[in-house]
């Protein structure tokens, strides 16, 4: 087991919750390694989708505050967990989307082993060169 | 040991008889045959140069090394149809798993019909085929398939139906259990490309064409140098211009220079539906071959096929049922991913204006979610005859499947909304034919109204493949150069 890990923020705190199925939370050198891979895998995003991934982490991560009292990040663990229980039925099929999509790429991040991504090539979000 | 050159930085001007935009299966076959016949040739790639066996298939490093967007690329429309496109050398053949089929006489026959096209017979593409495969090997696999694939012919064989091992573009030596990887794949990469630039072919990786327009009778393409190169702006001159960009990127590529009639209008896929099978033994992990046999029985409505089964893949082949995600660790080995894939899957490209990626939007097509609803119901059901004990349909909410009694519990008509489909197989936004045929490109694939202006890639192709695209692409891009060049 790696160093434990302390989430500075909404993707490594999601990262961290989506890997209790699997009981490798505790696993830091893990957790990164999945809050990088969602993190690259949100620039690719075509077109807006990018930035409305990343309204979308804001809106969650405050949707919390009224609910729990704190931020989604600042929360322990076993909160973060229901709130991922919670969004997971959510009425609005957004935010399942939404979840469903980390939740798949932690999945198989978890199952693929150590990974080594290049530093250089993240998709660079890209304007019309035309 | 890498077959190609070292890549370099791009000179501000580069100059050349003929300019390729692309390196996939159709620009590396016209690249190779123009080069060899002595033409001035330089071939332009957005993408890097990656060893075809620098990363374990589908492992998220090579994801991130050779698919566009790692891997985050999309159709939109009532149901989003993912999809994975290629950005390196060698375009899609460095990712693909290299199954091949000759060209469908079938489809070529109805093809050359509906849309008119001069000169194209099944039997002539057969004939290229082979002449293609004396450059990239084909071969079944050196020793016994994967149970998970053999599950897939004893079901078929149970229901009564034909089923096939399919070839694939990989050369086996002697020592394929012993060697770190268990086979050479037959990639452009490994093949036609290092045969081009051996015949005086110039690679230039890494620039992305952004537009061509024709002045004085010369194309000059406006380009991007990006990624290890740095940006940069560099202008091409050619006298022709072959583009093989694929099949959403050629008419991307066309619509931004202000080529458009009919141009993205009739994109064709192949719609894919995936489920996982459980059995009482373990069927996966038992070889390093990857499964290779496909039930064809249904053509052209529907075929079935097993793929790659890992802990990691059977992650993505369960993304509507997280539910599962959490058992995979301990039973996977029982676990295999299998799939139903139709044929009908329609839509567009469009430009996007201020957005790189064009627009591509996926069709209602009733019919085809017929074909997939079918095509699903039959895979079940030939998993159960070769003995599942479970099956978990990749649907959101649905129930799992004990035995051919649950049947009745897969929906009869599969819902766009709840369903998560795929594809791999794309082509048809620029098809050839007869110039009143809604056609972009003439029987050679020359572009209607552009001089000296042709497409070479899977978007020329008048319709969906029906079978694994590549062999028919690069048979067509074959056929389109000896016409050229003669
Ligand atoms: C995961 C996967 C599995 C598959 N499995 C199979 C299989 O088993 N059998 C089979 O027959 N088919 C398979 N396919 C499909 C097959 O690989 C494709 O149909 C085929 O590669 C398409 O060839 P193409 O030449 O049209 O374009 P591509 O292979 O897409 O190549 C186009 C190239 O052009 C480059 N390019 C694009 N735009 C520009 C630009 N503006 N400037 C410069 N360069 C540019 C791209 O980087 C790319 O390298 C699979 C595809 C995938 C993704």
């Amino acid at each position: 087991m790696s160093e434990p890990f302390d989430p500075q923020g909404f993707l490594p705190a999601l990262s961290q919750t989506l890997l209790t199925p699997y009981g490798r939370e505790g696993d830091g050198a893990l957790c990164h390694q999945v809050s990088g891979f969602l993190a690259a895998q949100r620039r690719g995003l075509p077109h807006a989708m990018p930035y409305a991934m990343g309204l979308a982490s804001v809106l969650m991560e405050l949707s919390c505050v009224p609910l729990k009292g704190r931020r989604f990040s600042r929360l322990p663990l076993a909160a973060r967990v229901e709130m991922v229980n919670f969004w997971r039925r959510a009425p609005l099929s957004a935010i399942r989307n939404f979840l469903k999509f980390h939740e798949v790429f932690a999945a198989y991040i978890a199952h693929s082993g150590p990974v080594e991504l290049r530093p250089e090539m993240p998709a660079e979000k890209k304007a019309d060169p035309a | 040991m890498s077959m190609l050159p070292q890549a370099h930085p791009p000179a501000d001007l580069i100059s050349a008889e003929i300019a390729i935009v692309g390196s996939g299966p159709g620009g590396a076959v016209t690249g190779m045959l123009l080069a060899q016949a002595g033409r001035d040739v330089v071939m332009l790639e957005e993408g890097a140069h990656v060893e075809v066996d620098a990363y374990r298939a589908f492992s998220p490093e090579e994801m991130h090394a050779k698919l566009r967007n790692n891997g985050m690329t999309m159709a939109l429309g009532p149901s989003p149809v993912a999809f994975w496109e290629a950005r390196c050398v060698g375009g899609g053949s460095e990712v693909n798993r290299g199954l091949y089929h000759r060209p469908s006489p079938e489809v070529i026959a109805a093809w050359a019909e509906r849309q008119s096209i001069e000169a194209l017979s099944p039997e002539d593409m057969t004939d290229l085929a082979l002449e293609g495969e004396k450059v990239a090997k084909i071969s079944t696999l050196p020793g016994p398939a994967p149970k998970v694939s053999l599950k897939l012919a004893e079901g078929a064989e149970a229901m009564g139906w034909s089923h096939m091992e399919v070839p694939r573009l990989y050369s086996y030596g002697a020592d394929w259990q012993s060697a770190p990887q268990p086979g050479l794949k037959q990639s452009m990469s490994a093949t036609y490309i290092p045969a081009f630039v051996a015949a005086g072919g110039r690679l230039q990786t890494g620039i992305r064409v952004t537009g061509l327009r024709r002045e004085n009778g010369i194309w000059r393409l406006k380009a991007r140098a990006r990624g290890i190169w740095g940006q940069k702006t560099i202008e091409i001159r050619a006298k022709t211009v072959f583009i093989a960009c694929g099949a959403t990127q050629t008419p991307a590529l066309l619509r931004r220079s202000g080529i458009k009639r009919h141009v993205g209008d009739s994109l064709a896929y192949h719609s894919m539906i995936k489920v996982v099978a459980r059995f009482d033994e373990e069927i996966t992990g038992d070889t390093p071959l990857d499964p290779v046999h496909q039930v064809k029985h249904f053509d052209p409505r529907f075929s079935l096929g097993a793929s790659v089964s890992n802990p990691a893949t059977t992650a993505f082949a369960l993304s509507d049922r997280p539910d599962l995600l959490p058992r995979l660790a301990s039973e996977w080995r029982h676990w295999g991913c299998y799939y139903a894939q139709s044929t009908g899957g329609m839509g567009t490209v469009r430009r996007l204006p201020g957005f790189e990626d064009p627009l591509i939007r996926a069709k209602d097509n009733p019919q085809d979610i017929e074909d997939l609803s079918a095509g699903l119901r039959a895979l079940c059901e030939c998993l159960f005859a070769a003995g599942a004990q479970a099956i978990y349909p990749n649907i959101q909410g649905a129930a799992d499947l004990y035995g051919p009694q649950d049947l009745a519990r897969l929906p009869r008509r599969l819902d766009p909304a709840t369903v998560s489909l795929s594809t791999l197989h794309l082509t048809a936004t620029c098809p050839m034919g007869a110039e009143d045929r809604g056609s972009v490109c003439d029987s050679f694939g020359r572009v209607w109204g552009a001089e000296d202006l042709y497409l070479a890639d899977s978007a020329m192709l008048p319709g969906p493949t029906v079978v694994n695209p590549q062999g028919t692409i690069m048979a067509m891009a074959r056929r389109n150069m000896n016409h050229f060049l003669h």
